[in-house]
């Protein structure tokens, strides 16, 4: 017999329905899977209602539910072949920035970051959009450490790379690539 | 010596975790003589910050209407709902 208290999906939608949507955005960067992962979560919900335990709250368990569906996304998303292709390109991107003999190919100028610049919407605009430019694991690593502060660990674990070394200069690669389109879309621009 | 290009890798795995004794030496013997790679290291920092920054940001953001009555209606669709 479900439990009738907490059997309440139209008010799920209306209470969780938000929150869940941001911690999913947040993380797989597209609005339609994001949508997807809300509805997933809530369906998964209804069907194990049984095992809700009163003592957590539902927000909890279904943000708890979420993280799980989140996390089997990003498993889906990086199976080995993927993931190995997509370092390979990595490689590639530091060989844009470097010549033969391991100097910079261009100076680095030095940034102007005034207070104000966090406060405006157009560099967020820029900085999404640069994200959006870097190969989607690269992105993912960024989220995965950053936001949700998982383990070097963890984060082979779930983006299936072999050894830390290599998350390293997966993270290494994803920085400069970031930084080199902040730098020509918003800093070189000002 | 090291050359930019792997210093740029050894300034982000510092970021990450502990470097060894020995390339903790040669990363900062490298930044006294290369300002780039000084700047480099301070980019990195700053771009840290947006990705805390960020989570901070999202907060104002919700399911479109139309996602939301998308979702009801699965929902309501659900033989478990029971409605």
């Amino acid at each position: 017999m479900p439990n009738r208290i907490a059997f309440d999906p139209a008010g799920w939608l209306h209470d969780y329905g938000d929150s869940l949507y941001r911690y999913a955005l947040l993380r797989v960067r597209s609005e339609t899977i994001a949508e997807d992962l809300v509805q997933e979560t809530f369906l998964a919900g209804l069907q194990s209602l049984s095992s809700f335990n009163e003592q957590s709250s539902i927000k909890t368990w279904l943000l708890g539910i979420m993280k799980h569906k989140v996390m089997d996304y990003f498993r889906h998303q990086y199976n080995k072949t993927e993931s190995l292709a997509a370092y390979d390109d990595a490689a590639d991107l530091s060989a844009e920035q470097f010549d033969g003999h391991g100097h910079w190919k261009e100076n680095i100028k030095h940034w102007k970051t005034p207070e104000k610049t966090l406060h405006d919407e157009q560099f967020w605009k820029i900085y999404q959009q640069c994200l959006s430019r870097l190969p989607e694991n690269m992105a993912t690593l960024f989220v995965l450490r950053a936001v949700d502060d998982l383990s070097a660990e963890q984060c082979c674990q779930v983006l299936n790379i072999a050894t830390t070394n290599q998350l390293y200069v997966a993270l290494s690669r994803a920085r400069l690539k970031l930084r080199q389109c902040m730098d020509t879309y918003w800093f070189m621009k000002e | 010596m090291l050359t930019c290009k792997q210093a740029v890798d050894l300034a982000s795995t510092s970021l990450e975790t502990p470097l060894p004794r020995w390339q903790r030496w040669q990363l900062r013997l490298h930044l006294l003589m290369c300002r780039h790679c000084r700047r480099y290291l301070k980019q990195l920092h700053f771009l840290r910050q947006l990705s805390v920054a960020m989570k901070s940001r999202i907060k104002t953001i919700g399911l479109s209407v139309a996602a939301r009555e998308r979702i009801a209606k699965k929902l309501q669709q659900h033989p478990d709902t029971g409605l």
